[in-house]
């Protein structure tokens, strides 16, 4: 699977799967919390298509506002298949900063959606709070998001 | 993580958990069942339910406010997102709540099925030229938009009058309405109460099948358990053609439930409701989180009923261009469409008083029986139509709603099968080249947008759907009428 290469790559910054029945979880690392939610929007573009061949070439923001964290990584990934639903982008390497509990920025860059060039993967219909855990230790021990796709 | 908890036998197709239950989730919010679980199920697959915690998610459910009578889930019941899939929940109209988890992400997701006059043998020398027209015609896979694109007058229209759209606009024919749950249309929806995020996902992908465990397929009648209910159906011959259709409201009703989720989740606060499960979140049925909720829900629902009826009309073109035939000449009339996550405001007899319940059925059918205002009048006599989906190489079938559902079940059953592999396990164990060959050893004929998506739908990732079917029949909550087995498939 495409997503296995970034796993491979190791570093803080990486994921792998969670076994799910019937639809795709997956466990985002980072240094802070705010990579692992980085980490989990590059994640989904890998599932819907290969990340690999995301050509960087524009930068996309978007900002989100919930009641509290859990909501802004529901939010934060919403977002990005809305982007890549209405207006065709592929995004990668996703920066995130937490405002607040309550507020998240973050860019992605990436390019139009290529049938072409770049991979077709699993359609993501939404972000579902069903198993999700954010772990934001302190220290050495990495942060991490758990989250799943509705496919 | 398996159900430890209690799942006491009533009969032989009902085991419940007693309202007694109570999990430490629930004592650490102080909550209670108020009413019991049914789950439907004979000894045999009462095991395999019990290997997930789907269970917990009925016992869960039962403690929602102004749940009625009990929290039943079906034979095809398996792990959800806060309700169980095969789940049906009806909470009192004033004193109840509405929960967008009740209903799932996909909005109105369900089945249409049509009949034909056409039989094997007129269609097994030309099945890959059909399915070849209808994937060429039907846009399906990932990313894929839709061959009309909706101004923001038009999808204001689609959401609030459904397929009239399609049909208006030379999508289908008026009786299609006719033969479709609600008419295609539940009235009162109002586009105001869709983002323009969910309208913008919607307005490209009108028309369009989408993946995952979206199909196409064209059916050969196996076998007839009721002569009479099937001619009914305009089903009279072993071995004719029927098509079946099976997508929901696509991005649509996704961006809604997504969105509401989030309204819900402050509505919940808002209003003290204890929150156990975060895609439990839900609003009082009165207030105005609630019916803003049930109004954008009625969109995504008109989405999806317009989306089947498009795509009906370009399965009637294919097969007219590859049999040089009209849709009328051969008989391609829609026998019903049912929804198979919604939220309803139905009048039912609880206790031998008439009530208005909001009704949650995810992952499950509407199975009314005779006599039902609701029904088609064509059909009145002996009950709803209940298109049941196999998957791929399994066998699909037609069942009737029944008075007993009525009674037991707020007139509902089950909806297909349900996963029991993941997707990476059937990866493993399905190659695509063993599922390809094991299809055309069947006589299937397969199109896919993808190579992987082949694996992952493998009919042995699923439970086994003749299973699932005997226990609605032999509960009685609906019962069987027509088996289908597949001929040829479009996959997303």
């Amino acid at each position: 699977m495409v997503a296995e290469r970034k796993k491979a790559a190791g570093g803080s910054r990486h994921y792998e799967f969670v076994e799910h029945t019937a639809d795709i979880a997956i466990k985002a690392y980072g240094k802070t919390v705010e990579e692992a939610y980085a980490v989990a929007g590059d994640a989904m573009f890998d599932i819907m298509t290969d990340g690999s061949k995301i050509r960087p070439d524009k930068e996309i923001a978007v900002e989100v506002e919930s009641v509290d964290r859990e909501g802004l990584l529901v939010g934060f990934l919403s977002k990005l298949i809305l982007l890549w639903e209405v207006d065709g982008w592929v995004l990668t390497d996703f920066e995130v900063t937490l405002l607040s509990e309550n507020r998240l920025t973050a860019r992605g860059f990436g390019e139009k959606y290529d049938k072409e060039k770049h991979a077709s993967g699993h359609h993501i219909k939404g972000v579902s709070y069903h198993m999700m855990e954010i772990a934001d230790p302190a220290g050495e021990t990495p942060a991490y998001v758990q989250v799943l796709f509705d496919v | 993580m398996p159900w430890t908890g209690p799942l006491k036998k009533i009969d032989s197709f009902r085991f419940e958990i007693p309202a007694s239950y109570e999990s430490k989730v629930m004592q650490q919010h102080g909550v209670r069942m108020t009413v019991p679980g049914v789950i439907y199920a004979d000894d045999r697959m009462v095991k395999a339910i019990k290997l997930d915690d789907s269970p917990e998610q009925v016992a869960n459910v039962a403690t929602l406010p102004g749940i009625v009578g009990k929290s039943i889930a079906m034979p095809d019941i398996h792990h959800g997102y806060g309700f169980a899939i095969g789940g049906v929940a009806a909470f009192d109209a004033s004193s109840g709540v509405i929960s967008p988890g009740g209903v799932g992400y996909d909005i109105n997701c369900g089945v249409r099925l049509l009949r034909t006059d056409l039989s094997v043998s007129d269609i097994k020398p030309r099945i890959g030229k059909l399915i070849d027209a209808m994937f060429h015609n039907i846009p399906c896979g990932v990313g894929s938009e839709g061959r009309v694109r909706l101004s923001d007058r038009e999808i204001k229209y689609v959401l609030e009058n459904g397929a009239r759209w399609a049909v208006e606009n030379g999508y289908g024919w008026p009786e299609d309405l006719v033969m479709t749950e609600e008419q295609g249309c539940i009235e009162g929806g109002d586009a105001a109460a869709v983002s323009d995020a969910a309208m913008k996902r919607g307005s490209n992908q009108l028309g369009t099948l989408g993946a995952g465990n979206h199909f196409l397929e064209i059916q050969q009648v196996d076998e007839i358990y009721d002569r009479g209910v099937a001619a009914a159906f305009g089903i009279t011959e072993p071995d004719q053609i029927t098509i079946m259709i099976h997508t929901g409201s696509r991005g649509c009703g996704h961006q809604i439930c997504t969105d509401y989720l989030e309204m819900m989740r402050r509505a919940n606060k808002k209003y003290g409701i204890p929150l156990i499960d975060r895609e439990l979140s839900c609003a009082p049925a009165g207030s105005p989180e609630g019916q803003q909720y049930f109004t954008a829900m009625k969109c995504g629902a008109n989405f999806a009923w317009s989306n089947r009826q498009m795509i009906t009309h370009w399965v009637r073109e294919s097969f007219s261009s590859v049999l040089n035939k009209s849709a009328g000449e051969m008989g391609m009339f829609q026998i019903y469409d049912i929804a198979h996550n919604i939220a309803k405001l139905e009048e039912h007899l609880v206790e031998g008083k008439k009530r208005w319940l909001y009704v949650h059925r995810k992952g499950a059918t509407r199975a009314f029986g005779p006599g039902h205002r609701d029904i088609p009048e064509k059909y009145r006599g002996v009950g709803q139509p209940v298109l049941i989906p196999g998957d791929m190489g399994t066998a699909s079938y037609l069942l009737v709603g029944t008075e007993k559902a009525m009674n037991e079940t707020f007139g509902s059953s089950c909806h297909g099968a349900g996963r029991s592999l993941s997707r990476h396990a059937a990866i493993k164990k399905y190659p695509t080249n063993k599922v390809l060959s094991d299809m055309q050893a069947k006589g299937i004929y397969l199109q896919a947008q993808s190579r992987k998506v082949i694996s992952e739908e493998a009919p042995g990732a699923y439970k086994d759907i003749d299973e699932v079917v005997d226990i609605s029949d032999r509960s009685g909550i609906a019962r069987k009428v027509v088996r289908f087995k597949p001929l040829g498939v479009v996959k997303g």
